[in-house]
C-alpha cells in the first residue's frame, strides 16, 4: 500500500474518477426511468446502448450522415426498441418480476448479436457528437471536449428526469401507476400509454448513453453489459427509483475507481474494483438506514 | 387458465433452452474437404545445406551460442530433400497486395532460418535429426508401395481429418477478427497441401468446432471430435489449459496455440507459438541489455498467465538491478484507463512494459496520449498486442515509441534488417495463398491484419508440418506413430523458427521459440503504420541454441 501523493496527483485521481462515474451514470438513467413505472429491472438496457450506438455508428461512420442526423437516429431507434419492449412488458402483467426481467435480458443478448452482424468484425470507437480533439489539461489530466459534453448531457438529462417525474403531470401520473398500478387505472390512467411510454423513453436514454459512452469504452457489447452492471451497483443507492441519487451513486463507484486505480492507494490486481464496490455497499447500508428517516426518495 | 398458460410458456422455454444447451457445444463443420488438386508445379526447392540441432542443454548460460557448421540432413529420415529455399511455386511474383508489400523477392534469396551455416551443433544421440525445411516438399508414396488404409482415427485411404477448435462468435475482440481467420488461413494451409498432391495419397480435412469462447462448449467440441479426426491444430481457445487430463487417455495429438505453459508440459500437445512466461523473460532480458532503463512499469491482464509474466520480468530485469516502480493490473472489461495511465506516470517509469491485451492497452495508450504523457523510453508490448494489424486500433501514440516482441518474423516493408525470418519465401507464399484462399477480406490492413497473425502464422506451420510428418509415416499412420515423427525431427517454419518437441520434454532444450522478435511500430510510407526489425534478437537462453548466426543476438552481439 503507497499513500501520501501530491495535491495534482489527487486532482486528477478525482477528475478522472468523476468522468468515469459519468459513464455508469448516463447507463443508470434508462435503468431507472424503466424501474420507476413497473419496477422491473430492464436488463435491456446494455442491447438498446449498443444497438442505439451502433445505428449511430452506422449512420454517421459508414453512410457518412451529419452527426446529429445519426444521433437523432440512434436515439429514435432506441426508443422505438425500448416502446417494444414496453410492449411485451404489458403482457406480461401478471409475470413474476423476476422472470421479466431475464426476458429483458434475453432481448440484450438478441441485440448484442444483431450489432454483430452489422459492426466490422475490429473494435471501433465510434466518432464523439463532441467532437474527437479538444480539450484541456487540469492538474496531470486532461479533460477532452467528449468528456465535458457527456458529462453537462447527463446533468441535464438527470436534471430533466427528476424535474419531469417530480414537477409534470405525467411525472405524477408515472408515480401513481409506481405506487398503486390499480388504483391508477382505476382512476381512469392509461396504463398501457404510459408503461410503453416511459419504456420508450428509457430506450432513449440507454441508446443516449450507448452513443456517449462508446466513444470512450469502444463499442463493444459485453463491455457495455459490464458497464450497465456498475451502473447498477450505483443505482442501486437510491433504490432504483432516484434519477439524482442514481447519478450520485454512478459517480461514487468511479470516484472510487479512480482514487483506487490512480496511484493513491495501490491494492492489488482485481482489489480496486472490490475497493469500488465496498464503498458502494457502504453507502447503500447507510442510505437504507437513514431512508427510514427520510420521505420517500422519488426524484 | 392464466397461470396455467403461464406455465406452460416457462415450460416450452426451459425445453426450448435444454434443448439449445443440449446442441450445443459449436458447430463443428468440415472445410477444405477435398478440394481438387491444383495442377499447378510442384514444390522443387533449391539444395541447400541442411543443419542439426543443439545439444540438449537446458541450462541457461548467458554464453554465446554455437555457431558450429551444419550437419546435413538425416538420411535415415523417411524421404526429404535437403534444406533449401522456400519454393515460390504457388506465389504470382510481383504482387504485391498494398504500397506496403515487401520486395521480399529480391532479398529473399536466403533459406529459411535454422537451415544456414551458422545454426548449433551437430546432434547429440537422442535429440531431434536435422531440421525438415519448409521449402521440402511433402514426401509421396513410394511406386509400387503398401496401399493406405485406415490406420487409425480419423485416417481412411484417402483422407485424414484435422479438426481445430476456435472461439469464432466469442467477444468481439478475439472472435471473428482472430479466431474467425485462424479458421480461413488453416483452411487455406490445408489447401494449400492438398492442392500439392496431399499427404501421400491422401487430402486433408479440416473439420471445425465453434465453442464461443466458452470452456463447456469447448469440452462438447472436443468430445466430437477426438474420436473423429486424427490431430488437433492450432486452435484458439482456452480449452488448451484445461484438457491435459483428457489427451493421454484419448492419445490424440494436438499441435496448440502455445498460450498456456501447461502446453508446454503436456507430452501429447506441440505448442507452435512461445510460451508467454518464457517471452516475458526474453523481452525483459532484452531491455534491459538494450533499452537498458533504470526504472520500468508494468501493465499485465489480471489473468494469470499474464500475472506469471510481470512476475518473471520482475524478476529477470531485478539481475540488472532495475526496478520496477509501478505496475498495473488491467480487465477485460475495463471502460476507461485513465486512472491507471495517471497511476503509471506518478511511477513515473522510464519504459513500460506490456503482457496484456490489445483492448485495454488500446485505452491505455489512447488515455496516455489524451493526457500526453510517455515513458521517457517507450513502451514494450508482448505479441498478442503487437499484432502487426493493429496499428491503427492503437493510434499514432505508438509510432516510434512502442516495440513488440513476437515468436515469427513478420513481414514487413523492404528492410535488409528483416530479410532473416521477416521477409522470407516462405512469408511470401503464405501471404500468396491467404489471399488466394481468403480473398482480401481477411487481409484488411495493409494486408497483415489478423492474417499475418502470430498465432495465425502458427497455424499455417503447423498445418505444413502435421502434413509432412504424416506423409513421413506412409499407409500406417497412427497417432503415437505421428507423435514419436515430431519429437524425433526439428521443423524449420520458413518464418525463421525451427521447431522442437523433444521426447524428453516438450518445454526442454532446445527450445523452439528461444530466439524471438522484436519489431517497433513506425510511420508507412503511406502515412499509416508499419513494423520495423530491431536488432538484436531476444534470446531466452544463449545456451540452448536454436539460433541461427545471422540472428545477431543478444548472445552473440
Amino acid at each position: 500500500m503507497v499513500v501520501g501523493v501530491s495535491a495534482s496527483v489527487f486532482e486528477s485521481a478525482v477528475i478522472i474518477g468523476i468522468f468515469t462515474g459519468t459513464i455508469y451514470a448516463m447507463m443508470a438513467l434508462g435503468l431507472v426511468a424503466s424501474f420507476r413505472i413497473n419496477r422491473v429491472v430492464n436488463l435491456g438496457i446494455p442491447g438498446l446502448a449498443v444497438f442505439g450506438a451502433t445505428i449511430y455508428f452506422q449512420m454517421s461512420n459508414v453512410w457518412g450522415a451529419p452527426v446529429l442526423v445519426s444521433l437523432v437516429g440512434g436515439v429514435l431507434v432506441g426508443a422505438g426498441f425500448g416502446a417494444l419492449l414496453g410492449l411485451c412488458n404489458l403482457r406480461m402483467t401478471d409475470w413474476p418480476r423476476g422472470f421479466v426481467m431475464i426476458f429483458t435480458l434475453t432481448v440484450s443478448l438478441f441485440l448484442f448479436g444483431w450489432s454483430d452482424k452489422i459492426l466490422p468484425p475490429i473494435q471501433i470507437s465510434p466518432a464523439s457528437p463532441f467532437g474527437d480533439s479538444g480539450g484541456f489539461k487540469v492538474a496531470l489530466t486532461f479533460v477532452s471536449n467528449h468528456q465535458i459534453g457527456t458529462f453537462v448531457t447527463c446533468i441535464l438529462v438527470t436534471l430533466l428526469m427528476a424535474w419531469a417525474v417530480t414537477k409534470s403531470r405525467i411525472g405524477i401520473f408515472v408515480r401513481a401507476i409506481y405506487d398503486d398500478g390499480d388504483s391508477a387505472a382505476t382512476l381512469g390512467i392509461p396504463l398501457g400509454y404510459f408503461v410503453v411510454g416511459v419504456w420508450a423513453v428509457a430506450g432513449a436514454l440507454a441508446a443516449l448513453a450507448g452513443i456517449l459512452v462508446s466513444p470512450r469504452t469502444t463499442l463493444d457489447p459485453y463491455l457495455i453489459l459490464f458497464v450497465t452492471i456498475w451502473a447498477l451497483a450505483g443505482s442501486i443507492l437510491g433504490g432504483l427509483e432516484s434519477f439524482g441519487v442514481a447519478f450520485v451513486g454512478s459517480i461514487l463507484v468511479g470516484l472510487s475507481q479512480g482514487i483506487l486505480g490512480g496511484g493513491i492507494i495501490h491494492l492489488g490486481p482485481g482489489l480496486e474494483n472490490l475497493g469500488a464496490i465496498g464503498i458502494v455497499a457502504v453507502a447503500v447500508f447507510y442510505a437504507g438506514v437513514k431512508r427510514r428517516d427520510l420521505a420517500h426518495i422519488q426524484t | 387458465m392464466a397461470l396455467r398458460r403461464r406455465w406452460r410458456y416457462v415450460a416450452l422455454m426451459s425445453t426450448l433452452a435444454l434443448l439449445g444447451g443440449a446442441c450445443s457445444g459449436g458447430s463443428s463443420k468440415h472445410a477444405s474437404s477435398n478440394s481438387k488438386a491444383d495442377t499447378s508445379q510442384a514444390a522443387s526447392p533449391a539444395p541447400t545445406a541442411g543443419s542439426s540441432t543443439p545439444s540438449a542443454d537446458s541450462s541457461p548460460a548467458g554464453t554465446p551460442s554455437n555457431t558450429a557448421a551444419p550437419a546435413a540432413d538425416n538420411s535415415a529420415q523417411a524421404p526429404q530433400s535437403a534444406a533449401g529455399t522456400a519454393s515460390n511455386s504457388n506465389s504470382a511474383p510481383g504482387k504485391p497486395a498494398t504500397s506496403n508489400a515487401p520486395a521480399a523477392r529480391s532479398a529473399a534469396s536466403n533459406t529459411p532460418s535454422g537451415s544456414k551455416a551458422g545454426t548449433a551443433a551437430a546432434p547429440s544421440p537422442g535429440a531431434p535429426g536435422g531440421p525438415v525445411s519448409a521449402g521440402s516438399p511433402i514426401p509421396a508414396p513410394a511406386p509400387g508401395g503398401k496401399a493406405n488404409y485406415a490406420s487409425d482415427k480419423g485416417v481412411t485411404a484417402d483422407t485424414i481429418k484435422i479438426g481445430t477448435i476456435n472461439m469464432t462468435s466469442a467477444t468481439r475482440s478475439l472472435g471473428p477478427a482472430i479466431a474467425g481467420v485462424q479458421e480461413q488461413n488453416l483452411d487455406a494451409a490445408v489447401k494449400y497441401v492438398n492442392r500439392n498432391g496431399g499427404v501421400a495419397g491422401r487430402k486433408l480435412q479440416l473439420v471445425t468446432c465453434d465453442d464461443g469462447g466458452d470452456i463447456a462448449r469447448g469440452r462438447a467440441c472436443y468430445e466430437k471430435l477426438k474420436d473423429n479426426v486424427f490431430a488437433l491444430v492450432p486452435s484458439i481457445t482456452w480449452l488448451t489449459d484445461v484438457i491435459h487430463d483428457r489427451l493421454p487417455k484419448d492419445k490424440i495429438p494436438w499441435l496448440s496455440w502455445g498460450w498456456f505453459k501447461s502446453e508446454y508440459e503436456d507430452p501429447w500437445m506441440f505448442p507452435c507459438h512461445a510460451n508467454g512466461m518464457r517471452e516475458a523473460a526474453a523481452a525483459a532480458d532484452w531491455v534491459a541489455k538494450v533499452v537498458k532503463p533504470t526504472t520500468v512499469g508494468i501493465m499485465y491482464l489480471n489473468v494469470s498467465e499474464d500475472i506469471a509474466a510481470k512476475d518473471v520480468a520482475t524478476k529477470q530485469l531485478a539481475k540488472y538491478n532495475i526496478k520496477v516502480v509501478g505496475s498495473v493490473a488491467q480487465e477485460w472489461d475495463s471502460p476507461d484507463e485513465s486512472q491507471h495511465v495517471l497511476s503509471m506516470r506518478t511511477a513515473n517509469p522510464e519504459f513500460v512494459m506490456s503482457f496484456s491485451w490489445p483492448a485495454p492497452v488500446a485505452k491505455f495508450m489512447h488515455d496516455a496520449s489524451s493526457q500526453q504523457w510517455a515513458p521517457k523510453l517507450g513502451y514494450v508490448a508482448n505479441h498478442l498486442t503487437g499484432d502487426p494489424g493493429y496499428g491503427p486500433i492503437f493510434g499514432e501514440y505508438i509510432k516510434d515509441k512502442t516495440y513488440t516482441i513476437t515468436s515469427w518474423g513478420v513481414p514487413t516493408g523492404p528492410d535488409p534488417e528483416n530479410a532473416e525470418g521477416g521477409n522470407t519465401p516462405e512469408q511470401q507464399q503464405l501471404r500468396d495463398e491467404l489471399l488466394r484462399t481468403n480473398g482480401r477480406e481477411y487481409q484488411g490492413f495493409k494486408w497483415r491484419y489478423a492474417g499475418m497473425h502470430h498465432i495465425t502464422q502458427s497455424g499455417w506451420v503447423c498445418v505444413k508440418i502435421l502434413a509432412k510428418a504424416a506423409a513421413q509415416l506412409g499407409p500406417d499412420l497412427t497417432r503415437d506413430g505421428f507423435k514419436q515423427k515430431l519429437e524425433s525431427n526439428a521443423w524449420d517454419s520458413g518464418l525463421g523458427v525451427t521447431l522442437y518437441w523433444p521426447a524428453k520434454g516438450h518445454n526442454e532444450n532446445p527450445y523452439s521459440f528461444n530466439r524471438e522478435f522484436i519489431y517497433k511500430w513506425v510511420s508507412a510510407s503511406d502515412g499509416g503504420w508499419d513494423l520495423k526489425r530491431i536488432r538484436p534478437d531476444p534470446v531466452f537462453d544463449c545456451a540452448g541454441g536454436n539460433i541461427p548466426a545471422e540472428a545477431k543476438t543478444v548472445c552473440n552481439s
